[in-house]
């Protein structure tokens, strides 16, 4: 059953101004509905300049939207209510040169009205949580990325958030931090807490995120489960299936023409165009794997049994299994400008 | 509210752990270090200082004359104990080697007898041993004598033998002294003078420079960043997601700045406190009063700095920006700092002298002036000031030889005052003759004074030609005249001359001695005559002395005639004197009264047929008989008062007392009666005068001038100028730009306010000073108008911030 949603963004735009007199304009978000429920991981994907930082700025009301509807926990987004049942940990943290760990985790738990007993009382625990105990009494200027990324993690759990945003968290981070990030992150949700992710690492997002979604030039291009953006994909999507042949070449050449099917040549092969009707097979030995690009699962069909009306024999039919990579390069593409289409999952 | 104190705290922790702070505490402790040595040190001496050299050239001729055995007994006593070689500079003719003989050379040959034990003879000082301290001091063998006594006894006998040229003092003396060590001579003040100079100049100053413009330029550069560093990526979206308002935290972050400079002038200013009740005994708690004042004032450039921070998110931005603002305060302020006084202050009307239909008039600058009706303007009257706030004395007018005497102290053309006070006269015979019609038809009318007014004003429109500027004062002038007697401290009208108290005595002037008549060479050859006069030998001493030799009146000093001139009251010192006259013209003290505890009170004197009033520098004035001088009550319903002006009425014997703070007061003859009427000007009158007839005339709103009948309640508008072009530029465009502008400098007002804790601003060691104007302090206007400065430009940048997205 599905839990209640703890952030819903309704038709949201951002329209940037600038210049003399506020002549320039830019659309970061143009009409985003977004909704993300109580105790799920949620990744937000997008290359640069998708709108992912806008989003997450107007959650936390530091921009003001230029129209639509933000909430978080029921409450108007940016709305001092809301903000204190949010942890944040920004991208590049940075702490004024004159805290230390221990100074930083006082000052920003008393900024969000944690009493001192009880900052005192979490204060080692989220110390050994992101594994920064021993170093705490260090002045934070002396801090690497990682160590920073680490204290920051820890000061936005000191008030027992509801809602943690997380902007690239394991940046910086080496791979045994990356591994204790997201450790925390799975603990965080296993206690029921909801965690907003903006992450690059596309493996990562997948490993932890419930749900995606994926933004590209203000607009929202996919959402859903990684399982649920790849079916969609392959759906939608061109399909690469490699088969496994044994025959002599003209017949497998043969089958090849006669398909008028796009052929997707090997990594080592002269060119990496597609082989199409009339192309020569002489590049292709006797026992070849040959990879198609398939629109729909009736050219697998059909291809099989040409390949068997012209005695070529199938020794493995692979089809390639979509990743979010994959999913979300497509989308990438298919929203910029060159691409000419646009895919709407 | 813990968010917001989280960040006040933080910027406190922040600032404490800043190195600039440290460095900057450093740096005011060795400053601090570097003053606490100063300290005044008290000590025994006699030696003459150049300052005590009263008379200079009567000194040099006695003593000369000494070393050439004339003179008298007593003063050759004094020649023979100096060394040999200065017996023989002595005698030579320095006027034919042409060297000059400073009062320094004075003071140095008169301390060589000092230390003679042979300079006493019984034969020479016969009475020596008989009375006050030379008689103590004579109980022992002179060789006996420590050299203290013996400077104590030798310095008493110089005194006496050069009565009036030397300044008595005391034994009890004081030097500015570092680490213990005596700086320069000693100051011719007393303590509590001295005290009053380090207070009102040397605190001030170092408040003034050293902490409102270089400590606080300091300040701002070091607190520029905190506001922009609030903007670095990373650490501003942090603060952002917490849940506090922006505008609070903005709020925070500048007070946290606050904090920061507080801490610093907390720690300087304090230490001066300490040091300077420590060290000098001057337990000031203005200084302290002082720290809120100074991160009053950082707070207005700091917002100014915080805004442009909010901005540009740049320090260098802010702290140039901020430097600009300053510019263009500095700017605005200096020029409306430059105009006021030139404006409101040098014209202001502070002596005036009514006669007949003519009316003169005293500038603050020190410039003599007479009303012209046809142009609507005061003129400049002969001998005009060339420089600002020279002391003055009269102007005195004399009917009967159409004459105006006017003293005034001596400028030198390098702009260098000297305490000599030159005399200048003019005969106007045209006045002479104009004031005696004028008389007769007003005495013909005395019944109804508003009739005989218009006849006057009617009787002088008749007179009066078509004059040019110049012809106003073509008179027959003489620069001849002599000075007024050295150290002149008041001079009246009496009996037809004039009466100076000076230090050394009463002085009455001889007015056919001083008329000696020069006529004029031309503009250039007058001044350069004027600027080198005092060096020209031979003028007449027109001044003779009326009191005896041994009666020397000690500062500070006031005198007064009482209307039926059968008495002088004087004042000084803390006492009043009642002398009267005998038949060899020789005024002696008959009584006299204790007045004030603290000797060096300022007061003014004024006495009817009856009584005398005295009015007290902060005191209630005190009210008292002539016959019985000693009997004497304060009056009642006016309360402590800085007192400028007090004279009584020829006509009712009532009294007129003018305060510092521009208000005036009537006092019955009695003293029974005091009011404050509800006069035009009433709270800005600068000078009051009552003219033949009882009427008073005021003197009001810089320098127009009222006649009031005060027993019909009516008044007579005697001058009313037409405003300048400068005048209109001041009040229509510097003015209200002064005014919307900020003036982070007007604190200085507040400043000097706390220091001194007076409405007004005066500096004054003897009463005549009590005249002068006194600018008013308002210690709050600068405190409201920068505060709401200061909360329009934190509304602005908490809009801004608001608004802005980040």
């Amino acid at each position: 059953m599905k839990s209640a949603a703890v952030v819903e963004i309704t038709n949201l735009h951002k329209t940037y101004r600038d210049g003399w007199f506020w002549g320039k304009t830019y659309e970061a978000l143009k009409g985003v509905d977004l909704a993300v429920f109580g105790g799920e991981v949620f990744g937000l994907l997008g290359p640069n300049g998708a709108g992912k930082t806008t989003m997450i700025k107007i959650l936390l009301g530091i921009l003001h939207p230029t129209a639509g509807k933000a909430t978080v926990l029921g409450q108007p987004a940016g709305s001092k209510a809301s903000r204190s049942r949010i942890g944040y940990l920004p991208e590049n943290v940075m702490f004024p040169k004159h805290h230390t760990g221990t100074g930083a985790l006082y000052f920003y738990g008393r900024l969000n009205n944690v009493p001192e007993v009880e900052i005192r009382r979490k204060e080692p625990e989220l110390l050994e949580l992101v594994g920064l105990r021993g170093r705490e009494k260090e002045p934070v200027r002396k801090y690497s990325k990682g160590m920073r990324q680490r204290l920051g993690l820890a000061q936005a759990m000191m008030h027992d958030p509801d809602i943690l945003i997380m902007d690239e968290p394991t940046d910086g981070l080496d791979p045994v931090g990356r591994s204790q990030i997201r450790t925390v992150i799975e603990e965080l949700r296993d206690r029921g807490k909801t965690i907003f992710l903006n992450s690059h690492i596309l493996q990562e997002v997948e490993m932890v995120c419930d749900r995606v979604a994926i933004l590209a030039k203000g607009l929202l291009r996919g959402l859903g489960t990684t399982e649920e953006l790849t079916s969609q994909f392959r759906k939608t999507m061109v399909m690469k299936v490699t088969f496994e042949l044994e025959a002599s070449k003209e017949c497998i050449a043969r089958a090849v023409d006669e398909s008028g099917l796009p052929l997707v040549l090997p990594e080592n092969a002269p060119n990496q165009s597609s082989l199409t009707n009339g192309t020569s097979i002489d590049d292709l030995s006797l026992k070849q794997s040959l990879t198609f690009e398939l629109p729909a699962q009736a050219q697998v069909d059909r291809l099989v049994d040409l390949f068997r009306r012209h005695g070529v024999s199938i020794a493995k039919i692979e089809p390639s299994k979509a990743s979010l990579e994959d999913v979300f390069m497509s989308i990438v593409e298919s929203a910029s400008p060159l691409s000419g289409t646009e895919v709407t999952l | 509210m813990r968010p917001y104190f989280a960040v006040i705290y933080d910027s406190f922790v922040e600032a404490m752990s800043s190195k600039v702070l440290w460095v900057l505490l450093i740096a005011w402790t060795l400053v601090l270090a570097g003053v606490a040595p100063f300290a005044f040190i008290h000590d025994r001496s006699y030696e003459f200082s150049t300052s005590e050299i009263l008379l200079r050239e009567s000194m040099v001729d006695k003593l000369e004359a000494a070393a050439k055995g004339k003179g008298t007994k007593q003063q050759q006593a004094v020649v023979a104990a100096m060394k040999d070689d200065s017996r023989e500079f002595l005698s030579r003719d320095k006027k034919a080697e042409g060297r000059r003989f400073s009062s320094g050379r004075v003071a140095e040959l008169l301390n060589e007898a000092l230390q003679s034990k042979t300079m006493y003879s019984a034969e020479i000082w016969p009475s020596a041993d008989k009375r006050g301290e030379t008689k103590e001091l004579l109980a022992k063998p002179i060789d006996q004598l420590s050299k203290i006594d013996l400077e104590h006894l030798n310095r008493r006998l110089i005194e006496s033998s050069f009565q009036g040229s030397v300044r008595q003092v005391n034994e009890n003396r004081i030097w500015v002294g570092y680490a213990g060590i005596k700086v320069g001579n000693s100051l011719p003040l007393s303590e509590s003078q001295s005290r009053m100079v380090v207070e009102t100049i040397v605190l001030q100053g170092v408040m003034k420079i050293g902490l409102g413009v270089v400590a606080m330029f300091i300040a701002i550069i070091v607190t520029s960043p905190m506001v922009p560093d609030m903007f670095q990526p990373g650490s501003l979206h942090l603060l952002l997601s917490k849940p506090i308002s922006r505008s609070l935290l903005f709020l925070s972050k500048f007070a946290g700045g606050c904090i920061f400079v507080a801490i610093n002038i907390a720690y300087l200013l304090t230490g001066l406190y300490l040091i300077a009740g420590l060290r000098l005994n001057i337990w000031n708690s203005g200084l302290l009063l002082c720290i809120p004042l100074f991160v009053f004032i950082f707070m207005i450039f700091y917002s100014v700095s915080a805004i442009t921070g909010l901005i540009w998110k740049n320090a260098i931005v802010s702290v140039i920006v901020t430097g600009i603002f300053w510019m263009v305060c500095f700017t605005i302020g200096l020029v409306q700092g430059i105009m006021k006084p030139i404006i409101d202050t040098f014209p202001q009307v502070i002596e005036i002298r009514p006669a007949s239909d003519k009316l003169f008039a005293v500038r603050q600058e020190g410039a003599l002036t007479m009303w012209d009706e046809s142009s609507k303007s005061w003129q400049v009257a002969f001998d005009s000031a060339r420089g600002g706030n020279l002391k003055v004395l009269g102007p005195y007018w004399f009917e009967d030889k159409g004459e105006l005497y006017y003293g005034r102290t001596f400028q030198s053309p390098f702009g260098m005052q000297t305490d000599d006070i030159r005399m200048s006269v003019a005969t106007l015979p045209e006045l002479q003759a104009s004031s005696q019609k004028s008389r007769e038809s007003v005495s013909k009318n005395t019944e109804e004074p508003t009739e005989s007014e218009e006849e006057l004003s009617k009787s002088s429109d008749e007179e009066k030609e078509p004059k040019s500027k110049s012809d106003l004062w073509s008179d027959k002038r003489t620069d001849s005249a002599p000075n007024f007697p050295a150290r002149s401290r008041r001079a009246i009208e009496f009996n037809n001359t004039i009466l100076v108290l000076t230090e050394t005595g009463l002085f009455q002037l001889d007015r056919s001695r001083a008329t000696a008549k020069q006529e004029s060479q031309g503009a250039i050859a007058d001044f350069v005559k004027d600027a080198f006069s005092k060096f020209a030998p031979g003028k007449p001493n027109a001044f003779k002395q009326v009191t005896p030799e041994a009666w020397q009146p000690q500062t500070p000093m006031d005198l007064a005639a009482s209307l039926n001139g059968e008495a002088l009251g004087v004042y000084q010192h803390g006492l009043l004197q009642i002398l009267r006259t005998d038949s060899s013209d020789k005024w002696t003290s008959e009584h006299e009264v204790e007045l004030f505890e603290k000797k060096d009170t300022l007061a003014l004197v004024a006495l009817n047929t009856e009584n005398w009033i005295v009015a007290g520098n902060e005191q209630v004035p005190r009210i008292g008989s002539l016959k019985d001088p000693s009997q004497s009550t304060k009056l009642s319903g006016i309360g402590s008062i800085i007192p400028r002006k007090l004279i009584a009425s020829p006509s009712d014997g009532s009294f007129a007392l003018l305060t510092a703070s521009g208000d005036l007061w009537l006092i019955s003859n009695d003293g029974a009666k005091v009011n404050r009427p509800s006069l035009k000007g009433q709270g800005k009158v600068s000078a009051i005068a009552y003219d033949g007839d009882g009427k008073l005339v005021v003197g009001h709103t810089i320098n127009q001038v009222d006649r009031w009948d005060l027993l019909g309640n009516r008044s007579e508008s005697l001058a009313r100028p037409n405003p300048r072009i400068v005048d209109r530029v001041f009040y229509w465009i510097i003015n209200p730009i002064y005014w919307l502008n900020p003036k982070p400098s007007a604190v200085d007002e507040t400043i000097t306010y706390c220091l001194q804790r007076e409405e007004s601003v005066g500096f004054a060691f003897d009463t005549s000073a009590l005249s002068e104007s006194r600018t008013k302090i308002d210690p709050w206007t600068p405190i409201w108008s920068n505060s709401i400065f200061i909360v329009v430009m934190l509304v602005v940048g908490c809009l801004y911030l608001h608004r802005q997205d980040l």
